[in-house]
Parts: C-alpha cells; structure tokens; sequence
C-alpha cells in the first residue's frame, strides 16, 4: 500500500518537473525568435520599363501617351500585363516578328505591288453593268453592279459617300469596274448622269479597281465651266497619287474616295453660290481621260526599264552578232590574204646622186613645233 | 625629184644637187662609205618599250611576208645639226645590211623611216624600185597621218601606221600570188632527208581498212 503511494507520488513529481522543462524552453524560444525579413536591395526606379512592357503596349509604335490625357485608363505608360517569361531578354517587337509573320505587331500585310494591265489586255466592261444602273436609286453613291468590293469596305464608302451628298454641293458617284474592264463609250456614262442629276453638280469617277491610275473622272457641266481644266487635272492626279501610296486595292479605293471628297469640298469654294441648271441631257466633261505616264509610279519605273531592258538585250544580241560577223570576216579575210603575197613590177630607174639603191626618194615633215628650215 | 638635204628639184640623172652639191659621197664623207649591219628596228634614243618593240617585229615580218621584195626600216635617234633625217635615210637605204628575214633582199625594195626626235622631224625614204609605185604625196599623205602620234611621242603606233599604210598602198599596186599550199611545211618524208625519222611510221597501217575488214 505504501508502495503504490509512493510510487504515485513520484509519477506526480516527474510530470510536474517534465511541464515546468517545457514551460521554461518554450518561453526561452519564444524570446529568441528572429525578426521578418525586410528589404535591403533599393527598390526600382520608375524610370526603368517594366517587364513585358515591350509587348503591352497597344499605342503604335513609337507613340507615347500624354502624361495628363485622362482618355488613357490608368497611369499615363505602358499598361500592365501579366509578365512573360521575357524578362529582361531585351527583345523588341520587331525580334518577336521573326517568328510571328507579319501583320501582327504594328505592322499591316501589304500585298505585292501589280503590274499594271496593258492597254490591249483591256476588255469592254459588260453591258449588264451599265443596264443595272438604269434604275437604280439616285441616292446609291457607290455604283458597284459586279459585287467586286467586300463588304466592310462597301460600307464603309457608302457610309463616306453619303456623308459628302449630304454636305457638299457636287454629289460623288464613284463606278467600280474590274481591273481589266473599260467603259469606251462616253455615251452610255451621259445617260447614267442625265438620270443622277437632279439640282446639284455630279462628279463620277469609273474606278477601276487595283488601277487607280485608269480612273475616269467626269463632271457635269455647271464644274467644268467654273474650274480651269488645270485644277481639275490636278485634282485628279491627286487623288490617283494616294491612292497609290499602297497596295491594296481595297485601300486604294478607301484613299481615292477619301481624297476625291476632300478635293470636291475645296473645288465647290471656287463655284459661284447659283449655278444655272441646264436642261436637257446632261453633257459630260471628262478630266483626264487617258492616264499619263507621270500617273502611274510603279508603271514609271517598270514599264520604261523593261522596255529597256528588252531594247537593250536586242541591241547586245545584234551588237554581239555584228561583232561575230565582222571578226569571221577579217579572220577569214586575214587568213585568205595569208595565202598570197603580193609581187610588185620591177621598174627600171636611172640612178641619181650617186646612190645605189636610192637616190633620195622620199618625203620629210615636221611633226611638232619646232621649226627647222629643211623640214619640208 | 628633189634632193634628200635642200630639197631642191634634181634632174633625173643628176650625180649632184645642183643647188648644194649633195650627193653619196658628200654623206659618206660624214656617215662612212662602208656597209653597215643594221636591225630594221634601230632605237637609238631608247623611245620604244620592249613590248613596242616586240610588236613592231612581228609587224614588220608581216609587211615582209605579204611583200616578199620589199622591207621597212626604222631609225628613231637623235641626228648631229649636220644631217637630216632625209639624208640619213638616203645613207641607210645605200649602206644599210639590213637584218631582214632574207638577206637577200636588195635594198632598192627597202623604205625607211628615219625619225630624229630633237628636231621632231620625221622622213620617208624609198628605194628605186618602190619610188615608182608610191610618189610623193602618198609618202607625205602617210607621214601626215602618223604626225598625231609623233607628236604625243606614241612612236611604235607611228611606226605600225606607217608600215600599215604603206602596205595598203603597194598591196594596190602589186600582183597578188597564191603561196604554195606545202610550202614552209616540213613533212616526214623531210625529216628523212635530215637523217630523222618519225616513230609514228611504224604504227601506221600496212594496208587500207577496207569494209570488211
């Protein structure tokens, strides 16, 4: 009995002196628990460009954003994307085109420039597109009966052709033939006209498409009579000189319809406020009917090289062919002469001064300017 | 006809220019009565490059062969104030021994060209046989001719122009003869008489290949 109290006693001891060790050790770590972590490398500057900002920024390139315009979300800079796994690699959008094909950054496919269509490759645009004007509504601007426009780009042109009819005195028609048709006759166009005239002056450009430079321009009267013929070809040689800043035939419409509106707007300020309506069918003016050579930049400097090039490749084949020829001939007239010797006729001459061989035979002259008195 | 040192009209049998005594012995008394070997191309003044010369030669052995009689000599120096050009090209053709293709050439078929760079002059002299095929204004047309090249100091052009342009004038005038197809061709049958003989003789065919062979 004593013995089990004991015993008690001493399990009572060892657990009381166990919990007072781990009282103490705990306390004692607790004390000695190390301070967080802080930062001791300075912070970046705002001046260095944070990562992936190269690719986050959708302004085009070389455009920064003004600092106060609130039209921006967020601070003025370079918007914030997830970062890649470019970081500081240096790589520039035009390192990630090498591999990413262009059009994708900043950068617009263009299509290869076309060689123009020669003039005898031309064909007569059928009849069925100038049938499906005759009654069509006056307020379509865009003429285009062959569906040859996608239609992004269609509305956008009507929406822009629209707009000018509503603002502007000389309505814009714009006629949109293939790149290899032609409207010949003038005729057929005056009786499109007599129809869209109505009160106000007509200006009708037959495009055709991908060939700016072939573009018909016509106006009625009431502009031909108020604008010198130079102002008109001008404009007209504006107009086809943006178009052909690019490639694309869409676009060049798109820059033609543009231009020409602008240009009609600046031709209308030289118009005086009442034109008087001539009755009757409608006499068209055409500006430029034929292009000049000036008109088209890329036939300028294609078409003469080619040319050239042929013209010169016929005269180095002739020139080379004249050249064998005439090295054939004196070989065979050297190589004939060789076979003779010529013998000259053995006269008989009476020696004179005593000579043997020569009795002095013979011419002298002087050669250079110094003067000697024997010296003929 | 007019003398080679005043120029002075001379008789057709004259012994001596009436006008200053010229005559051989009055040029042998300066130059010397032998004969002389000479090249046909002698340049005393060193005025031709090597290449000229080389050239000349082969222009000169082509004058000579298309005119088998006839051979052209050239003097380019400086001459003493006492002698023309003329009077040393007289000289040349009487005393001259020229090194041409064939020595036997006779001297009455020989033109010389005798350019005396001090004084800048310049003469053709013809012997007898070639003076009444070529007279004197065609010598002078010829001289004339070459005188741009004289002056810009281009001797060997000169030179081959005049070679040329007399060449142009006697071929009118000589007898064109056809060369013998074999000659200056050696065969084996030559080679024989010089003790020589072909090692390909052995090879060739005892009999004609015929078809059927």
């Amino acid at each position: 009995m004593i013995m089990k109290a004991s015993l008690r006693i001493f399990a009572f001891h060892s657990l009381l002196s166990a919990w007072a060790c781990v009282y103490w050790t705990s306390d004692a770590m607790a004390n000695d628990e190390p301070p967080l972590p802080t930062w001791e490398a300075d912070l970046p500057s705002d001046n260095a460009m944070p990562p992936g900002s190269n690719f986050s920024n959708l302004l085009p390139e070389g455009t920064e954003p003004e600092a106060g315009n609130e039209f921006f979300l967020g601070p003025s800079g370079a918007l914030k994307s997830p970062p890649l796994l470019l970081d500081d690699s240096g790589l520039s959008p035009h390192d990630l085109s090498l591999f990413l094909h262009g059009g994708l950054l900043n950068m617009l496919s263009e299509p290869p420039e076309a060689k123009p269509t020669p003039s005898l490759a031309l064909r007569e645009a059928p009849a069925l597109v100038l049938d499906s004007l005759k009654n069509g509504p006056r307020n379509e601007y865009l003429m285009d009966p062959q569906s040859l426009l996608t239609e992004i780009p269609t509305l956008d042109l009507e929406r822009l052709l629209q707009f000018h009819a509503s603002e502007a005195r000389i309505l814009l028609y714009i006629l949109i033939l293939d790149r290899d048709q032609k409207i010949s006759a003038t005729a057929k166009l005056n009786e499109l006209v007599a129809r869209l005239k109505a009160d106000r002056e007509v200006c009708l450009a037959v495009y055709s498409l991908g060939e700016p430079w072939r573009t018909r321009f016509l106006v009625t009267e009431g502009v031909n009579q108020n604008s010198s013929l130079h102002s008109l070809t001008e404009m007209a040689e504006d107009c086809i000189k943006d178009a052909l800043l690019t490639n694309d035939a869409e676009r060049q419409l798109q820059r033609f319809a543009v231009k020409l509106s602008t240009r009609l707007f600046w031709l209308e300020k030289g118009l005086p406020e009442a034109i008087p309506i001539t009755k009757g069918v409608q006499v068209l003016h055409e500006v430029a009917r034929k292009p000049t050579i000036e008109n088209i930049p890329h036939a300028k400097t294609e078409w003469p090289l080619s040319q050239m090039a042929t013209v010169g490749g016929i005269g180095l084949l002739l020139s080379a062919g004249l050249r064998s020829c005439w090295r054939s001939w004196k070989r065979s007239r050297a190589l004939k002469q060789k076979q003779f010797v010529w013998i000259l006729p053995e006269t008989e001459i009476r020696p004179r001064l005593g000579g043997a061989f020569s009795g002095g035979a013979g011419v002298m002259i002087q050669y250079g300017d110094k003067i000697h008195p024997t010296g003929k | 006809m007019n003398c080679p040192h005043c120029s002075a009209s001379l008789a057709p049998d004259a012994d001596e220019c009436c006008n200053c005594r010229f005559s051989v012995r009055a040029i042998r008394s300066l130059l010397g009565a032998e004969w002389v070997r000479l090249e046909r191309l002698t340049d005393n003044s060193n005025s031709l490059s090597l290449k000229e010369q080389r050239h000349l030669e082969v222009v000169l052995d082509e004058f000579e062969r298309t005119f088998p009689q006839c051979f052209f000599a050239v003097y380019i120096g400086v001459l003493p104030p006492m002698i023309t050009a003329r009077d040393l090209g007289f000289w040349l053709i009487n005393h001259g021994a020229f090194h041409t293709q064939e020595i036997a050439k006779r001297n009455d078929f020989g033109c010389a060209l005798v350019i005396d760079e001090s004084r800048q002059l310049a003469a053709l002299t013809l012997g007898y046989a070639l003076e009444s095929h070529v007279n004197e204004a065609e010598l002078r047309q010829i001289l004339t001719q070459v005188s741009g090249s004289l002056k810009n100091r281009q001797f060997g052009s000169a030179v081959e122009q005049s070679v040329v342009l007399l060449g142009k004038k006697l071929s009118r005038l000589g007898k064109a003869v056809r060369l013998d197809a074999g000659r200056g061709r050696w065969t084996a049958a030559d080679l024989d008489g010089l003790g020589l003989q072909t090692l390909r003789s052995a090879h060739q065919p005892s009999r004609a290949v015929g078809k059927g062979a």
